[in-house]
């Protein structure tokens, strides 16, 4: 099996009394787009950055290429593109020379041609040679990502590539990361608040919070619709909690919130509990539906 | 990658700064402003300066020539060069900080005290080619405007004449000086860019330590003569003993010492701040 790309051990970062990354593990593959997904402050950024060498770890190893960042910094920066917070750029210089410029301090002197290819990738072909204070936010998202793949890196870290962005841009955007997995075999560690932006997108993900990694895997055994949290709204709740506890769903019962019953069901039981409750006279205003990863996001996103 | 190419980036994006040439265009305003009153008014000035001396000594020749203009514009100008010195070399660091592109900078392959190395040799060009600029305009443009003659210094004590034959080698010793003085600023000034995220802040702190420090330095109050020797703006004025004779060479050997010593110091502070600081911005 070959080696991960990415493997932090045990990654802490501690400000005085805070810890901002508590024992943080992960394990990047190559060809792999990963999702790192918690709520403000989880913790997501301090970890991007303690990746990219801009802040040091308290404790723990990152290793990246198999090399520790510690002793290998160069070699390893060599091979990362990356995005952090905003996509910044020299205002009062085109676009073109800022590409220049970060293309040679990457190692890389690139062509005219490479520029022009690379102008065209990101959709910013025609507006090279503009100053880069002319650019919209969404444009400089693309110089950005112009900028991570002008020196072919093998991972690119896009820290919140969405901030900012029109609904078209974010469209835009994820297709281009698509493109940089399927087209160009990039490995894309893609940070986000998000849920339903890495879920479209990403092949495994990581939730942290309070700087601890919470939910690990891939998306695909992560969002199943196995595990679904379905609430029932019931006209009448005494009725409806009368005939659910003297029956099997009792046991699925997960609590009663807000005029609500919540229960924990797989999908293909949900024709048969609104069947049961039908037989049984109870009348609902809505049946609804999340699944259990999305209702856990949802709290930590919004306490 | 190649320390030169990081400098000549750094060149580059100093250059491509307006604020860059805010002082180049100061010092030649300010020079040419100073020649143009000279050239229309000097020999009043002059007289207006000798006053007190026309009764004790018989002057003779082209006192008021091309030299005396280039040493009264030095003296003008050397104590308000390093605001424009510490306009560039207090954005260095913190302007990248200011703008994010600190973030991209030290995430590529290059250690951090490459960067700031290269945009330390970036900003000492500049303060050459500032001074070169000075002494161009000061001495070249004023002895073709004015001629060349002797030398006459005014001190307190008295006065210096300096042969004009001897002239040349003090004025080159005075722009070295200079430079040392203002590469002095500058990389107080680039420490304190290490320290910020605002480039304002370096700047008016520079300018208020080297306000602070003339005004201790030149108050004749005793309680500030111990302090005096240790204010790098006490040293940074040693270029006028070139003009003394015979010349103080250990005195200025001693300032000179200092002034690297301040350098270093600086310098120093920053490499160590700058390689271990976490870029939270």
């Amino acid at each position: 099996m070959p080696e991960p790309i990415v493997q932090l051990k045990n990654l802490t970062k501690k400000y005085g009394t805070l810890t901002a990354v508590d024992g943080l593990n992960l394990t990047v593959e190559k060809g792999e787009i990963v999702g790192f997904l918690g709520p403000n402050g989880a913790g997501k950024s301090t970890t991007l950055r303690m990746m990219l060498t801009l802040i040091k770890p308290t404790t723990g190893e990152i290793i990246l290429f198999g090399k520790n960042i510690a002793q290998e910094r160069n070699a390893i920066l060599r091979q990362i593109g990356c995005i952090i917070e905003k996509p910044d750029f020299y205002l009062y210089m085109s676009a073109r020379k800022n590409l220049q410029i970060f293309a040679r301090m990457s190692g890389t002197d690139p062509t005219v041609a490479k520029l022009d290819e690379m102008f065209e990738l990101v959709g910013l072909k025609g507006r090279d040679k503009d100053q880069v204070r002319t650019y919209s936010h969404g444009m400089k998202q693309r110089l950005g990502i112009a900028q991570t793949l002008i020196h072919d890196p093998e991972l690119i870290i896009l820290d919140e590539p969405t901030t900012g962005l029109d609904p078209q841009g974010i469209i835009d955007l994820r297709h281009l990361i698509l493109r940089l997995k399927h087209d160009f075999n990039k490995t894309v560690i893609l940070s986000s608040h998000i849920l339903n932006e890495v879920e479209l997108i990403a092949d495994s993900m990581t939730i942290i919070n309070n700087g601890k990694a919470i939910v690990q895997g891939k998306v695909s055994d992560l969002m199943s619709h196995e595990a679904l949290i379905v609430s029932a709204e019931p006209v009448d709740m005494d009725k409806a909690t009368q005939i659910i506890n003297a029956s099997q769903w009792q046991k699925s019962l997960k609590d009663v919130a807000d005029g609500k019953m919540n229960f924990h069901i797989s999908k293909n039981q949900i024709p048969e509990l609104s069947a049961f409750l039908s037989a049984n006279g109870v009348q609902l205003y809505g049946l609804q539906y999340r699944r259990t990863l999305e209702d856990y996001f949802l709290k930590l996103t919004h306490k | 990658m190649m320390l030169l190419t990081l400098i000549r980036l750094e060149i580059y994006k100093i250059i491509t700064k307006p604020r860059s040439f805010i002082g180049f265009a100061a010092v030649t305003g300010v020079i040419f402003v100073i020649q143009f009153a000279l050239y229309i008014d000097g020999k009043t000035y002059w007289d207006f300066l000798i006053q007190s001396l026309k009764d004790t000594f018989e002057i003779q020749g082209v006192i008021f020539n091309g030299n005396l203009v280039c040493f009264i514009i030095l003296q003008m100008l050397l104590m308000q060069l390093p605001l424009m010195i510490a306009l560039v070399m207090g954005d260095l660091v913190s302007g990248e900080a200011a703008t994010g592109t600190i973030r991209l900078l030290v995430t590529k392959p290059v250690s951090r005290a490459r960067i700031l190395l290269s945009k330390y040799i970036a900003g000492c060009i500049y303060i050459v080619l500032m001074v070169a600029w000075l002494g161009l305009l000061a001495l070249g443009l004023s002895v073709l405007l004015f001629g060349h003659q002797d030398l006459v210094v005014m001190k307190n004590d008295g006065i210096t004449i300096i042969r004009d034959a001897d002239l040349l080698w003090r004025f080159f010793g005075a722009f070295i000086i200079a430079t040392l003085s203002l590469t002095l600023v500058g990389t107080f000034s680039m420490m304190l860019s290490c320290f910020t995220d605002n480039s304002i802040g370096p700047i008016i702190i520079t300018m208020a330590v080297i306000i602070l420090f003339t005004i201790v330095g030149t108050i004749d109050i005793p309680v500030f003569d111990k302090v005096k020797p240790f204010l790098f703006t006490t040293h940074m004025i040693v270029w006028r003993n070139l003009f003394d004779n015979p010349v103080p060479k250990h005195q200025i050997l001693q300032s000179v010492g200092i002034l690297l010593a301040h350098i270093a110091a600086f310098l120093g502070i920053s490499f160590y701040h700058f390689t271990r600081k976490d870029i939270q911005n």
